[in-house]
């Protein structure tokens, strides 16, 4: 990401997401992320890991839910077990960290920034709660 | 009607500056076509490799004052006791003689067995300067030359841009692709079977090649998604740049890298099934660019999905085997050829903008920056009429110029025209 | 059902209905002052401050506001 995207997505992040935001291991290629926490109408607070290509905005960021770890389904399975799931709109876990999907690849373009991702991540996640309410699958709230 | 002999008249000029009283005879390699009586000579290996099966060759350029008989004879004795201590048989061979009478050479060929010789017919493939002389007064010729065209993507877009372009006399080319010809990409590429399990971009270099030798192609089998700087590179070098890639993330890169180096970039796709297609000329802070357009909606129709890879790059992971079978609709080559002409018209109009050649007029017509070819009434064109006998409302088999304005939003020429 | 939980059913009926393309007279939209997501009566949205952002389209682009 070059330093005037930087710039913008520092910008929309601390208006949106202000001190629940922080970018890591920005001159690293191979591991430079978005620490986000986003917080469910729950109260349940969730942490997000954004893993941007070398390409960003070019390619699609790729989105892990840190905290907490190893997040299971209403049955009590692993949900990194059961990715991907078309149900849950996972894709490949990394360890017991899912990926949420966000945005189907043929979707994304270079103005979505990635306040739109965490946000998008934000509705992943309520719709997860309310699966664990009503034991209705992702796939009911969120189109495939 | 004599066997044809064609002889590269750059290659012969070549040897007859070599020629000394000492050394007039020089051997090279023919390729014929069996049975049709066509031969095709080489002074030296050439850039693509020939059609046809070789036999032996030879050039000859008799001191002056000698004639042409002695000379073919004892050329041909020569052969044979060449072969013979080589331990070949002597079947047959094209010798060549080329007399300097008059201030010129006068060309003069024949095929030359054991028991027999057969007079030819010798033809020059003409020198660079006549090669593309018929595009004159339509094209500036010379000013094409000179150009030079960035392809990313050699598939069934990116081969067809690229020897059309060629023809029209464009004299430079940048390929980048890392796939290879494999057997279901025949039906649309230009490659042929035996080139199957080359690179893509060495196949088409050779097509280049064999329709205008005089090209300078430089191909690069990368991945330009995780070669981004050499992507820049090739951009900055380019007059023009053509992404006809399948999947957006290279085509982002695309846009990106044009937009930032300042140079055109055409854009261009079938969408599923081919049922139509659009073209996008992106040029640099006077129209929109590829994420203006993706933005406003206007690029998410979906595009054709012409192979398994290409669906799973495009779809969720978690999507079934037989969901992204089924994701895989091509269209024919006939329903990809309207889409690369006219991304060879818009080239064309770009290479020759500030030129006083005939494309001016092509220039006032395409002023849109993006176009929709309907191909077919099939999936968002299914309810348009039918063409039948009108040709005042729309149809299928036509372009339509969309009208489209920057993004004033845009994150990416926004940011890259302003920086 | 304790006020979070009807939070959370009542965000998950409007995504639901979303996702059915059922046409509601609600939307979507995340209030940075809370960092919440919240369920708006669509009637109520110029009362609400110009930073919050309406989340509708969720298959495709997701957002209304631009970028």
């Amino acid at each position: 990401m070059d330093s005037t995207r930087y710039r913008i997505e520092k910008t929309i992040l601390e208006q949106n997401f202000s001190r629940r935001s922080a970018f890591v291991d920005r001159y690293n290629p191979e591991t430079f992320s978005l620490r986000v926490g986003l917080k469910c109408s729950s109260g349940q607070a969730y942490q997000l890991r954004i893993r941007i290509p070398p390409d960003y905005p070019n390619s699609i960021p790729r989105a892990y839910v840190m905290t907490p770890a190893d997040l299971r389904d209403r049955a009590g399975q692993s949900l990194a077990q059961r990715s991907p799931s078309h149900d849950m709109h996972l894709l490949s876990p990394d360890g017991n960290q899912i990926q949420l999907c966000h945005y189907k690849p043929a979707n994304w373009h270079p103005n979505v920034t990635l306040y739109k991702v965490a946000l998008k991540c934000l509705v992943w996640l309520e719709a997860y709660e309310n699966h664990m309410l009503t034991g209705k699958p992702i796939d009911h709230f969120l189109h495939s | 009607m004599h066997p044809l002999v064609y002889a590269d008249e750059s290659q012969v000029q070549a040897l007859f500056r070599q020629v000394s009283p000492r050394r007039w005879r020089f051997k090279g390699v023919a390729y014929e076509w069996r049975g049709e009586g066509v031969f095709h000579v080489f002074a030296r290996t050439p850039a693509v490799a020939p059609s046809g099966y070789p036999l032996g060759c030879f050039f000859a350029f008799p001191p002056e004052g000698s004639q042409p008989e002695p000379t073919e004879a004892r050329v041909v004795q020569e052969v044979r006791a060449e072969l013979g201590s080589a331990g070949m048989p002597f079947r047959q061979a094209v010798l060549s003689v080329f007399h300097w009478r008059n201030g010129s050479l006068a060309p003069h060929a024949c095929l030359c067995a054991p028991d027999r010789k057969v007079a030819c017919d010798l033809r020059y493939v003409p020198a660079h300067s006549e090669l593309y002389s018929r595009s004159r007064g339509l094209l500036e010729v010379e000013a094409l030359e000179r150009k030079r065209v960035v392809i990313v993507g050699l598939g069934s877009f990116g081969s067809q841009i690229a020897i059309e372009l060629a023809k029209a006399g464009v004299g430079r080319f940048d390929l980048l692709d890392f796939d290879r010809l494999e057997l279901a990409n025949l039906a649309r590429h230009t490659g042929r079977i035996q080139d199957l399990g080359r690179f893509k971009t060495r196949v088409v270099r050779d097509a280049i090649l064999s329709k205008n030798p005089f090209c300078e192609v430089r191909t690069f089998e990368v991945d330009i998604n995780r070669r981004l700087p050499l992507l820049r590179q090739r951009c900055a070098g380019a007059d023009l740049v053509i992404s006809v890639t399948d999947d957006n993330a290279s085509r982002f890169n695309v846009n990106h890298f044009a937009l930032q180096t300042g140079r055109t970039a055409l854009f261009g796709r079938a969408i599923t099934r081919a049922a139509g297609g659009d073209v996008l000329r992106a040029r640099p802070g006077a129209g929109p660019c590829l994420s203006c357009l993706f933005g406003q909606g206007l690029l998410q129709t979906p595009a054709e999905v012409s192979t398994i890879e290409q669906a799973r790059r495009d779809l969720p992971a978690y999507t079934a085997p037989d969901q992204l079978q089924a994701t895989v609709q091509v269209g024919l080559s006939s329903d990809i050829l309207p889409i690369t002409n006219m991304m060879v018209k818009l080239a064309l109009v770009a290479l020759s903008e500030g030129t006083a050649a005939g494309m001016q007029s092509v220039a006032e017509d395409l002023v849109a920056d993006f176009y929709l070819w309907v191909n077919r009434r099939d999936l968002i064109y299914r309810a348009w009429p039918r063409m039948e006998y009108f040709y005042n409302r729309n149809s299928i088999l036509r372009w339509y110029g969309i009208r489209t304005q920057r993004d004033p939003a845009c994150l990416v020429c926004g940011q890259l025209i302003s920086g | 059902m304790s006020t979070k939980n009807s939070k959370t059913a009542a965000l998950g009926e409007e995504l639901a209905s979303q996702n059915a393309g059922h046409v509601t007279e609600n939307t979507l939209q995340f209030d940075p002052r809370t960092g919440e997501l919240v369920v708006v009566n669509k009637q109520d949205l110029k009362a609400l401050d110009p930073d919050v952002t309406v989340v509708d389209q969720i298959a495709t682009d997701g957002f209304a506001l631009p970028h």
